[in-house]
């Protein structure tokens, strides 16, 4: 447990250097930080931050079938409570600020009472994206990325007091990725991730929640299957900020010969932050030989009344579910495809689980 | 004396009005049973008498053996000589049975300026306590309640009453989840319990029990009151037509 | 820089000549350069082997960095201000009577049952008999010649390591550092530059060491605490069991201590090495403590197997993490650990089990309590080589709070190389329930005790690794540590 040493670098646009809040210090302390070294141990940032310099364009959004454009604006709003934290993530924060960002309101009026359904195809790079849900307000997010190119994304959603959003995507499509994703969760309101997605080269996901108002809840339930030689990198934080806030999650990933996956997923609870119960696990099969497993599930807790938990394992297909599988018949081949898809199936959740289902069974066929 | 004397109490949970100037007189000797429907406030009553944090008096008052007992805590009132059966007993992991038995009749010995049991014959009194409830002795080697099946739970609140010997016994639905023959030991250790100087308040859903705890009095407790007392032939009342016909 | 020994004896205001007739007052002046690792050597009359080790360790600690990763937060260090030698202490430096002594000490000292004559020796009283706690627990120096005749019948070696330099210096040679590189980390290689003392343990092939071994036996311990060095060497199928430490909080003017243990475990040996450790925390508000900086590993060969175990109660800054490095086939490594942090204590502690051989096991269970305004992390890594085919672990890790202002943390990493092993982690942190408290209140126990009680139970997996003897105190301790804790 030497101290890490970040590798690569990030370049500050010459305007934001020149504002007076955001120093180029307050850059290198976000980067030298402990928990940021501690978010690029296991995967090199520079290959990561160069992807950072594709050219982005705007989001393709659909907003009930019919196609929108997102009102866009210039570089002003970082003052966003959504983003200000320079420390959390500064490569994303740098995309923000080297990029137009595009906002989305998403309110539903009286006469429109249904779910709001949002769609968002990838298939380029895209400048930032930010979706503010008002209060008491239902929305079903579907994002699909469907590109073989390399490409990087943020995502920024506000959810209001009471709203509730289930959010499904898939990424199977070969190419490397950074995908960054940030969600507040206001009073009593309801955010759902489900994340199915395959390894590529260098595919890296950065998810982090925030609680932020009482009885907010989130949840997580992520799928992913790493084939041969190739790399998924989940970072996940849940911070819990406010009283009685609840947050569940679950990742599976399956990883292949000489594959590398790593899961990094921290559960924070502030001081004032009583009632509150999270829980995480995650899973890991490795299949074949020499597969990279890293994963660390963290906790930091700063007040008595919590009910917590976490648990990560790392292993292979049960000895025993496989002999039962094989003595009623299915050749052993046809036995660890099965467990390994059902392993994978009890993270494949919404709308978007038979899509990932018939991806996971090309993959693990 | 009485031994106990509830009166005009009123408690609150969570700002939830549930005892509701509720009133009761257990004299020594006598055992009483407190019947009512689901939600009436029979648990309420029971951990309110052993007083548990959360719960609320609003108004009046509690009295054990003529003295106000509502400003004790709950380990000063084990001290006085209250014992609740609790209806769901709690796991406490790591602490095994014999050193929480010990540590409870320590601190009971101290508080009344009584000498500590000898080690020799407390083990020898648990022992056959727990022979006659049909117990196991290796589960003093276990954990508090700590993987004990519900039947199990049940007998070790009642080898916990034998051994204190508390002046009164408050048995929280203590035939919940019994089998008939769990039932009968557990239905004898109360009635080996029962003596001239101490008190049972029984409270419970069915009739069954107090075929084999015999009470001197059947309280129907609804909506926060008592709203009926009788015989044990009130219980068998109950048993054939129901609580509707009360409240 | 470099002074001559004859100058530096000359900064020692109490005693200009001390350390040439072997007085027992001498006390370095404070500073760190090549000259005091010199003096350290010489006033131990090393050979040069040893001395050229010192201070290639010297050269290595300039130029590393002291670890910023942990969840701690101290000043920085001043080690310019601090004495590297000091063995035996001035007897003018400690308090005259018990008088003297701060009073939370001594009513900690009450409440463990401590005979007074012991307590004087604890708190360092001046003219309290050296060694009265080793009088007292194991009655006279008689004990002390059965014990070492019994042991040399049994072909175990047990002194200080700087005797074992001069008397076994082929097997120091060899293994000194071989577990803990000097420049392994900034306190390990300090420590290798400067080391007062410690203790030495070669058990030979097969043998089976006839009794515990513990500091407490030796004699000359006092105040070598503060650069400890271990060494221990478990060969060929022999198997030793360990104990370090003291449950009684001992008065200590240091502030930095940082110790290596290293510990080798041959074919088919076993180790087990059990710490209790509960050195000054400081006040209530945090002034004061010790900082035990310590650097634990162990080796184990084919088959063998090393077992750590410690309670954690004292300084004001923990920062341990006893490892074994699971190099050999079918070797075992274990990890128990209680640690408890109160008033203004950190600990940041855990372990590292690196497997290397084939079906190389290892179980760590840690039991965090964090109450007032402490800060407790669990860290640890779980590594599986490419190499440590059908390897497995399994780690339960669970975190106590008592209280709303304390933190409890959870830093568990798990590497895993190869797609045949099997790791298991799992975390839980929740409070001393409402509920078990009522329960306990209800059977007629006063919250505290109830408290200490739940908190027992909740350490009882950790606890039922320890000695016997060593099991009840630990509990007496963890009650004393508890005080205050219930409101």
């Amino acid at each position: 447990m030497a101290d890490l040493a970040l590798q690569g670098h990030l370049e500050i646009p010459a305007w934001l250097a020149q504002q007076h809040e955001v120093k180029l210090l307050d850059f290198n302390q976000a980067l030298n930080s402990k928990s940021h070294k501690e978010r690029w141990k296991y995967t090199k940032a520079q290959p990561v931050l160069d992807l950072l310099k594709l050219e982005a364009r705007a989001p393709h959004v659909t907003i009930n079938g019919r196609a929108v454009t997102p009102a866009t604006t210039g570089h002003g709003s970082i003052q966003s409570p959504l983003i200000a934290n320079l420390a959390d993530s500064p490569e994303a924060y740098l995309a923000l600020c080297n990029q137009h960002l595009h906002s989305l309101d998403i309110a539903c009026s009286d006469a429109d009472s249904a779910l709001i359904k949002i769609e968002l195809e990838h298939t380029h790079s895209t400048q930032p994206l930010m979706i503010k849900i008002a209060e008491n307000t239902t929305v079903e997010l579907i994002e699909r990325t469907s590109t073989e190119n390399d490409l990087h994304q943020t995502l920024w959603i506000a959810l209001g007091a009471g709203s509730r959003l289930v959010h499904s995507r898939n990424d199977f499509a070969n190419g490397n990725r950074w995908r960054y994703l940030k969600v507040d969760i206001g009073q009593d309101a309801h955010y759902n991730l489900q994340n199915h997605s395959t390894g590529t080269s260098l595919h890296r996901q950065d998810i982090h929640l925030r609680c932020t108002g009482p009885g907010a809840h989130a949840q997580i339930s992520s799928a992913g299957y790493i084939p041969k030689a190739k790399h998924l990198d989940q970072q996940v934080v849940v911070e819990h900020i406010a009283p009685n806030t609840s947050s569940q999650q679950i990742f599976h990933n399956i990883a292949q010969d000489k594959a590398k996956v790593t899961f990094n997923g921290r559960i924070h609870i502030h001081p004032h932050a009583p009632g509150t119960v999270a829980h995480l696990t995650n899973k890991n099969l490795g299949v074949g030989d020499s597969a990279t497993i890293n994963t660390k599930p963290e906790l930091e807790i700063y007040t008595d009344d919590v009910i917590c938990s976490h648990g990560a394992t790392v292993g292979q297909l049960d000895e025993q579910q496989l002999f039962y599988c094989i003595s009623r018949g299915l050749s052993p081949l046809a036995a660890r495809q099965l467990l390994s898809q059902a392993f994978l199936q009890q993270c494949t959740l919404g709308v978007l689980a038979e899509e990932a289902t018939n991806n996971f069974k090309k993959l693990n066929g | 004396m009485t031994l106990l004397e509830v009166k005009d109490l009123s408690v609150s949970v969570a700002d939830n009005a549930i005892l509701k100037g509720l009133n009761l007189v257990v004299n020594p000797g006598e055992v009483h049973a407190i019947m009512g429907p689901n939600g009436s406030g029979k648990s309420t009553l029971a951990n309110v008498l052993a007083g548990k944090p959360d719960y609320q008096v609003t108004s009046g008052s509690i009295w054990l053996n003529d003295s106000n007992i509502e400003d004790l805590e709950p380990h000063e009132r084990a001290h006085a000589g209250i014992f609740l059966a609790f209806q769901y007993p709690v796991e406490v992991p790591g602490v095994s049975n014999m050193e929480f038995l010990k540590a409870s009749l320590d601190c009971l010995a101290k508080a009344r300026d009584e000498p500590q049991p000898n080690a020799g014959a407390f083990l020898k009194r648990v022992r056959k306590i727990a022979q006659t409830l049909d117990l196991n002795p290796e589960f003093l080697k276990r954990g508090v309640n700590e993987g004990f099946s519900g039947g199990e739970k049940k007998r070790n609140e009642i080898l916990q009453l034998l051994l204190l010997e508390p002046q009164l016994a408050v048995l929280d639905e203590t035939d919940s989840g019994l089998d008939i023959d769990a039932l009968q030991v557990v239905a004898q250790g109360v009635n080996s319990y029962r003596n001239e100087n101490n008190g049972v308040v029984l409270i419970t859903h069915y009739q069954r029990l107090l075929e084999y705890i015999v009470p001197d009095y059947v309280h129907v407790l609804a909506d926060g009151k008592i709203v009926q007392s009788g015989d044990k032939g009130l219980a068998q009342e109950l048993e054939k037509k129901g609580y509707a016909w009360l409240t | 820089m470099s002074h001559s020994v004859n100058e530096l004896v000359g900064r020692n205001a109490d005693y200009a000549a001390g350390f040439v007739t072997h007085t027992e007052a001498e006390t370095l002046a404070p500073g760190l350069d090549e000259s005091v690792v010199r003096f350290i050597s010489a006033k131990k009359n090393e050979p040069a082997w040893l001395t050229q080790w010192r201070l290639q360790s010297f050269e290595y600690w300039q130029s590393m960095q002291a670890p910023k990763w942990a969840h701690v937060q101290f000043p920085p260090l001043k080690f310019d201000d601090i004495s590297y030698y000091s063995a035996p202490k001035s007897q003018a430096d400690g308090p005259k009577s018990l008088d003297e002594v701060d009073p939370e000490l001594l009513r900690t000292y009450e409440k463990l049952g401590i005979p007074l004559h012991e307590q004087e020796a604890l708190a360092g009283v001046v003219n309290a008999k050296p060694n009265v706690a080793i009088d007292v627990v194991f009655d006279s120096v008689s004990i002390t010649t059965t014990f070492k005749a019994k042991l040399a019948e049994a072909g175990v070696i047990f002194c200080p390591i700087s005797e074992a330099v001069h008397s076994h210096g082929d097997l120091i040679k060899r293994y000194l550092g071989s577990v803990v590189p000097q420049r392994d980390n900034f306190y390990a290689a300090l420590n290798s530059a400067v080391f007062s003392d410690g203790s030495f343990v070669y058990i030979p092939k097969g043998v089976r060491c006839p009794m515990e071994l513990s500091t407490y036996f030796r004699i000359n311990e006092r105040n070598t605490g503060q650069f400890e060095r271990t060494l221990i060497i478990a060969d060929e199928g022999s198997h030793v069991s360990y104990l370090e430490g003291c449950t009684a909080p001992m008065r200590d003017e240091n502030q930095l201590h940082a110790a290596v243990v290293e510990l080798i475990a041959m074919d088919d040996a076993e180790i087990k090495y059990s710490t209790v450790q509960n050195w000054y925390p400081g006040d209530v508000n945090g002034k004061g403590g010790i900082y035990n900086f310590v650097t634990k590993r162990g080796i184990c060969k084919h088959r063998a197997k090393i077992s750590w175990t410690q309670v954690e109660t004292g300084s004001a800054i923990t920062w341990k993490y006893p490892s074994v490095v699971l190099r050999g086939d079918d070797s075992v490594g274990e990890f128990y650990s209680v640690a408890l942090t109160n008033n203004l204590q950190q600990a940041d502690t855990g372990t590292k089990m690196i497997h290397l051989g084939k079906n190389t096991k290892s179980t760590i269970i840690s039991k965090g309590i964090s109450t007032g305004r402490s800060q407790n992390t669990y860290r640890g890594l779980v590594r599986m080589s490419p190499t440590a085919t059908n390897a497995r672990n399994f780690t339960q890790c669970d975190s106590l709070l008592i209280g709303d202002s304390c933190g409890a943390h959870t830093f568990p990493y798990i590497e895993n190389g190869n797609s045949t092993s099997i790791v298991e982690h799992e975390a839980s942190t929740s409070k001393v329930s409402d509920d078990q408290l009522f329960a306990c209140q209800q059977r007629g126990i006063d919250p505290e005790k109830a408290v200490s009680m739940i908190v027992n139970g909740f350490c009882k997996d950790v606890f039922r690794e320890l000695p016997m003897e060593f099991a009840v105190e630990a509990g007496k301790l963890l009650e004393v540590s508890l005080e205050g804790a219930v409101g």
